[in-house]
C-alpha cells in the first residue's frame, strides 16, 4: 500500500501526472485507486474519424483542390473545352525549351551537388580533427540548405556579380576579367552556381546519416577476407552507400526543378525556367491563357512528383542497410 | 584501422574549398551592404536608407503577422490532430506520413497557380488578403511541423500518459493542454521556430499573389537600393540561420529529432 | 607425422601503446597447430589489441607474429589469410548470405562455380543452407554470427581469429554457439585465438585459457589447471567465484579475525599480511565446533539446481560463501556451522 492509498501492482511503469498524484500504470491499463466519476463507452469508429476531418479539410481545401484546379485548367483545348491542347503545348516550342533548360539546370547542380555534397560527408564523418568539424558542417548544412530566395541572389550578385567581390579581385589582382570568359552571374551557369550553395549543404544531411552508419566492422572485415582498399570501395564501400547516393541526387534534382525564388530574385523572372514561366502567366503578363500556366505547372508536378516517388523507394533501401 | 596520411590531406582539402566557396558570399555581403559607397569604411546608411524606405514597415509587420498567423495555425491544427492519430488510430500514422510529405510534390509555384485559379469566384478573399496566405504557408511548413511535432510524440509515450491523464478524470482538451502539450514543449518550440522561419523567408507565394511582405518588399527595393536590399537579405539569412540553428540545437537535445530539411522559398 | 612441430601461431614480444596506455606489454605467445586458445580478461587488458595484431589492424610497436613459422608482421591484413569472425555487424548489408561467405573467394579470383559450391559447404557446415539467399537484417543475431563463422573459415585460412563473437548474443544462443564454434573447430583443425571477457565462456571450449590484465599474459593454461592452481590473486578472482578472508601468515598457515586456518604459506614471512582466497566449493560445511573447523551462523541458502549456495557469517569475522552439492544444505538452516577451508582451493595472496 503506497502512502496516497494506490495499490502497488507488479511490473508497474509510474508516470507522474499533474505533479499532484502519482499513478500506477500496469501494462498500458491505468488503475487508480478511487472510484472513477463515469464509465465511459463510447463508439469508436465514427468518433474515430471525427477528429480528423480539421486536418482532412485542410489538406482539401489548400491543397487538394488547388491541385485538382491545376489539372483542371491545364485540361483544355483553345476553345475552353476539356482537350490536351495546352498540355501539348506546354512541352512545346519555347516551352519545351524551357522544360530542357530546366532539366538540365537541375541535372547539373544535382550531379555536381551530389558528388560535391556526398565527399564533403566522408570528409567531415572520416576527419577527426578538428573535433567541432562535423557538428559545425552539419549545423551549417540543416541551415544553407534552406537559404534560397532573393536573400542568396543578391549574395551572389555581390560576390560575382560585375562589381561583385570575387569579380574585381580577379581582376585587380590576377587581371582574369570574368566577362570576357563569358560569364555571367544573370546567366545559367550564374544560376547553377547560385543553386549549388543550397544544393551542396542538401546532399551532407542526406550522405551524413548514411556515411556514419557505414561500419567499421565491414572495412576490417572485407581487408581480413582479401580486399585491397580498391576493392573495399569497389564491392563493398560504394554499393552499400550507392541507394543513399542516388536518393540524393534525386531529391537534389527535385528540388532544383521546383525551385522558383532564387531565379526570379537573380533574373527578374527573365530566365527560360520552367517555374519561371508559370509565375510570369500568374503575373497576369499576358490577358489570356491562364490554361498554359496550369499546363506548365501540371508537367512540373509529374516531374517532381516522380522524383519524390524514387526518392523513398531508395531511402528505404538506404535505411535497411545503414540504420 | 588507422587512416592513411595521403587520403586525409585530400579530404581536408575538399573541406577547405567549401569553406571558402560558402564563406566568400557572405564577406562580399557584408562589403557590399555595409560598404560606404564611394570606399574607405563601413556604414549603415544603405540598411538606415531601406528602413525608411516607403512601405517597409507595414512590409516587415505584415511578415510578422504572417509568421505568428501560421505558426499558431499550423500548431493549433497539428497538435490535435497528431495527437488524436497517436492515440486513437495509430494506424494510419504511415498514410498521414505520406500526406505530409505531399507538399513536396506540389511546388509553391504550381499550389499558387492553382489556387489563384482555384479560389477566385468562391472565396477570393484569401487571395486578395495577405492574411488568406496563412494557409497556404501552412501548407508549405506541413512537412516540417508534422516531422517535428510526430517526433516529439513519438519520444514520451502519448498512450500511457494521456490514458493515465483519462483515468484521472482528464477531459480530452485537458488532457490535450495539461499533460500532451507541456511534455512535447520542446519540438513545438522546434516547430513554431520552423514556421517562423519559414514564413519570413517566403518569396514565391508573396510575390506571385502580389502581397509586399518583408521578402517580397526588399526585391522591390533592390533596383534602387541595391546595397540596402543585400545587407538586408543577410540580416534576414542571419535570422533565419539563428532560428534554425536554435531548431538544430533543440532538436539535437533529445534524442532522435532530425527534421530532413528541404525545398522552401527556394 | 612430422617430427617438426610447426606453431600455428606465434607472438614473440609483441608490444603495443596507444598515447601514453601501454596496451600490449612484450606478449609472447605460442599456438600449436589445431588449438583453441582463448584470451580472457576484464575489458582493457589487451586481449583486443593482441587479436587485432595478429589479424593485421593494429601495428605493434615492437616484436613479431608468425603463422606457421612464416614471420608475417610486415604483411598487411589483406594478405595474412586469417579468418576473423567480429563481435557484431560485420556481415556486408548489400549481400546475400551466400554472397557474403563467397566473398574471401571472390576477391581471392575464383570462379563463380567454386565460389557457389565452397559457399555452400560452409553454410552447411554452420547450418544456414536454408538461409543462402537471405540478407543479413533478416536473420537473427546468433545467425549472423554463423554466416560470419561460415565466412572467416570459406577462405580455409591457417588461423581463426574471433572477437568476443558471442558477446553480443542472449545468454541461451551464446552457450548453443560456442559448443558448435568448438565443435566445427575440431572437424577443421584450424588454429584458433578466442578472445572473451566470460570466463565460463573460455574455460568450456578452449585447450588452454590465458588470462591477461594490464596488458600482461597473467597465466596460460589448460582451464582446469588455471582453476586449480591460479598463480596470482587476479587470476583466481577472474577465473570462478573466490571468497576474501584477511588475515596474517603464521607457522602452517593464516591467522584471520576468526581463527586460525591452515592453508600452504610456503614462501611468505610470518606476520606478513595478506589476503587469503577460499574458492566455494573448497569452503566445508561440518557440525559445530568439529576439529580445524571456524564457527559461524548460515546467513541464507540459495539453490541453483545442481549446487546450493551457503552465505555463513564466520563469528568474529566475514562472511564465506559455500557451495553445497545438491538440497543437501537444508539441514543447516539456521543454525551455527562450522567451517572448513580445503587447502586444494585456498590460495594465498600478499595484501
Amino acid at each position: 500500500m503506497l502512502p496516497n492509498g494506490a495499490r502497488k501492482f507488479p511490473a508497474t511503469n509510474s508516470v507522474r501526472i499533474f505533479d499532484v498524484m502519482t499513478v500506477i500504470v500496469e501494462e498500458g491499463r491505468s488503475v487508480v485507486d478511487r472510484p472513477s466519476s463515469t464509465s465511459v463507452v463510447r463508439k469508436r469508429r465514427s468518433y474515430g474519424w471525427l477528429g480528423l476531418t480539421p486536418f482532412a479539410a485542410f489538406i482539401a481545401v489548400f491543397l487538394l483542390f488547388p491541385t485538382v484546379i491545376v489539372f483542371s485548367e491545364a485540361l483544355k483545348d483553345r476553345d475552353g473545352k476539356r482537350g490536351f491542347y495546352y498540355i501539348g503545348h506546354a512541352m512545346s516550342g519555347e516551352f519545351f525549351r524551357a522544360f530542357k533548360t530546366t532539366s538540365s539546370l537541375s541535372i547539373v547542380t544535382a550531379l555536381a551537388g551530389g558528388l560535391v555534397g556526398t565527399m564533403l560527408a566522408y570528409a567531415i564523418v572520416t576527419l577527426r580533427h578538428p573535433k567541432f568539424l562535423k557538428t559545425a558542417v552539419s549545423t551549417f548544412s540543416g541551415v544553407a540548405s534552406q537559404m534560397g530566395g532573393s536573400a542568396l541572389a543578391f549574395m551572389f550578385i555581390a560576390t560575382l556579380g560585375l562589381r561583385g567581390l570575387v569579380t574585381t579581385t580577379l581582376n585587380d589582382w590576377f587581371g582574369v576579367k570574368l566577362a570576357d570568359h563569358g560569364f555571367d552571374i544573370f546567366s545559367y551557369r550564374g544560376i547553377q552556381i547560385v543553386y549549388m550553395f543550397f544544393q551542396i549543404p542538401l546532399m551532407v544531411i542526406v550522405m551524413l546519416p548514411a556515411v556514419e552508419g557505414m561500419k567499421s566492422q565491414w572495412r576490417e572485415a572485407a581487408s581480413n577476407l582479401g580486399a585491397s582498399t580498391t576493392k573495399y570501395w569497389l564491392h563493398v564501400g560504394i554499393p552499400v552507400l550507392m541507394p543513399a547516393v542516388l536518393s540524393g541526387v534525386i531529391l537534389l534534382f527535385a528540388n532544383a526543378f521546383s525551385a522558383f525564388a532564387t531565379a526570379d530574385a537573380l533574373t527578374g523572372g527573365g530566365a527560360n525556367l520552367m517555374a519561371l514561366k508559370i509565375g510570369f502567366y500568374l503575373r497576369g503578363n499576358t490577358i489570356n491563357e491562364p490554361a498554359l500556366g496550369n499546363a506548365i505547372a501540371v508537367w512540373m508536378i509529374l516531374v517532381v512528383t516522380m522524383a519524390i516517388v524514387v526518392y523513398n523507394v531508395l531511402r528505404k533501401r538506404t535505411s535497411r542497410w545503414l540504420q | 584501422m588507422t587512416t592513411r596520411r595521403r587520403p586525409q590531406i585530400g579530404l581536408a582539402l575538399i573541406v577547405v574549398a567549401c569553406a571558402v566557396f560558402f564563406i566568400v558570399p557572405f564577406i562580399a555581403t557584408i562589403r557590399f551592404g555595409f560598404a560606404k559607397p564611394l570606399g574607405g569604411g563601413y556604414t549603415f546608411k544603405a540598411i538606415t536608407r531601406m528602413v525608411h524606405a516607403d512601405g517597409f514597415g507595414t512590409a516587415l509587420w505584415l511578415s510578422a503577422r504572417l509568421a505568428f498567423g501560421t505558426t499558431f495555425f499550423s500548431l493549433l491544427l497539428m497538435v490535435p490532430t497528431l495527437a488524436w492519430l497517436h492515440l486513437k488510430m495509430p494506424k494510419l500514422l504511415p498514410a498521414f506520413e505520406v500526406v505530409s510529405v505531399l507538399p513536396y510534390a506540389i511546388p509553391a509555384v504550381a499550389l499558387v497557380s492553382g489556387a489563384a485559379t482555384a479560389f477566385r469566384k468562391p472565396w477570393p478573399f484569401i487571395l486578395i488578403e495577405s492574411i488568406g496566405m496563412i494557409p497556404l504557408y501552412a501548407i508549405v511548413a506541413l512537412p516540417f511541423t508534422y516531422r517535428s511535432i510526430d517526433n516529439g510524440l513519438r519520444a514520451i509515450d502519448v498512450k500511457t500518459l494521456s490514458e493515465a491523464a483519462r483515468g484521472l478524470g482528464a477531459s480530452w482538451p485537458k488532457t490535450l493542454f495539461a499533460v500532451i502539450v507541456p511534455n512535447i514543449s520542446t519540438s513545438l518550440l522546434g516547430a513554431a521556430f520552423l514556421n517562423i522561419a519559414i514564413a519570413f523567408g517566403e518569396y514565391t507565394i508573396a510575390s506571385l499573389l502580389l502581397h509586399q511582405t518583408f521578402s517580397a518588399f526588399v526585391v522591390r527595393q533592390a533596383n534602387e537600393n541595391p546595397r540596402g536590399a543585400t545587407a538586408m537579405g543577410l540580416l534576414s539569412i542571419l535570422f533565419t540561420c539563428l532560428t534554425l540553428g536554435l531548431v538544430s540545437s533543440l532538436s539535437r537535445r533529445r534524442k532522435g529529432g532530425r527534421v530532413t530539411f528541404s525545398a522552401f522559398g527556394r | 607425422m612430422s617430427t617438426e612441430i610447426n606453431p600455428g601461431l606465434e607472438l614473440r614480444g609483441v608490444r603495443k601503446t596507444f598515447g601514453q596506455t601501454v596496451a600490449l606489454e612484450a606478449l609472447d605467445l605460442t599456438l600449436e597447430a589445431g588449438e583453441f586458445v582463448s584470451l580472457l580478461g576484464p575489458s582493457g587488458c589487451g586481449k583486443t589489441t593482441a587479436l587485432r595484431a595478429v589479424a593485421g589492424f593494429e601495428r605493434p610497436d615492437a616484436g613479431s607474429i608468425f603463422v606457421a613459422g612464416h614471420d608475417v608482421s610486415d604483411m598487411p591484413a589483406s594478405k595474412r589469410d586469417m579468418g576473423m569472425v567480429f563481435q557484431s555487424y560485420s556481415l556486408f548489408p548489400h549481400l546475400t548470405v551466400i554472397d557474403n561467405v563467397a566473398f574471401g573467394l571472390r576477391m581471392r579470383g575464383q570462379s563463380a562455380t567454386v565460389r557457389r559450391s565452397t559457399a555452400g559447404e560452409m553454410l552447411e557446415l554452420v547450418g544456414l543452407s536454408a538461409q543462402s539467399d537471405r540478407y543479413a537484417h533478416q536473420l537473427s543475431g546468433g545467425q549472423q554470427q554463423r554466416v560470419a563463422l561460415a565466412r572467416a573459415l570459406a577462405i580455409s585460412p591457417r588461423v581463426l581469429l574471433l572477437d568476443e563473437p558471442l558477446s553480443a548474443l542472449d545468454a541461451k544462443v551464446r552457450v548453443g554457439l560456442r559448443d558448435e564454434i568448438r565443435r566445427i573447430q575440431r572437424t577443421l583443425g584450424i588454429t584458433t585465438l578466442f578472445v572473451t571477457h566470460d570466463q565460463e565462456e573460455a574455460m568450456s571450449i578452449s585447450d588452454r585459457v590465458g588470462v591477461m590484465s594490464n596488458g600482461r599474459l597473467e597465466q596460460i593454461g589448460a582451464p582446469v589447471d588455471v582453476y586449480r592452481k591460479p598463480t596470482s590473486a587476479f587470476v583466481a578472482r577472474f577465473v570462478g567465484t573466490v571468497n576474501t578472508i584477511e588475515g596474517t601468515v603464521v607457522h602452517g598457515g593464516v591467522n584471520t579475525s576468526s581463527g586460525f586456518v591452515t592453508v600452504p604459506v610456503d614462501g611468505l614471512v610470518a606476520g606478513a599480511p595478506v589476503k587469503l582466497l577460499v574458492r566455494p566449493e573448497a569452503v566445508m560445511i561440518e557440525h559445530v565446533g568439529a576439529e580445524g573447523t571456524l564457527t559461524g551462523s548460515v546467513t541464507g541458502l540459495s539453490f541453483r539446481g545442481a549446487v546450493t549456495r551457503v552465505s555463513i557469517d564466520i563469528r568474529g569475522g566475514v562472511s564465506v560463501l559455500a557451495d553445497v552439492a545438491g538440497a543437501s544444505a537444508e539441514r543447516f538452516a539456521g543454525g551455527d556451522v562450522g567451517v572448513r577451508f580445503e587447502p586444494s582451493g585456498s590460495f594465498v595472496e600478499p595484501a
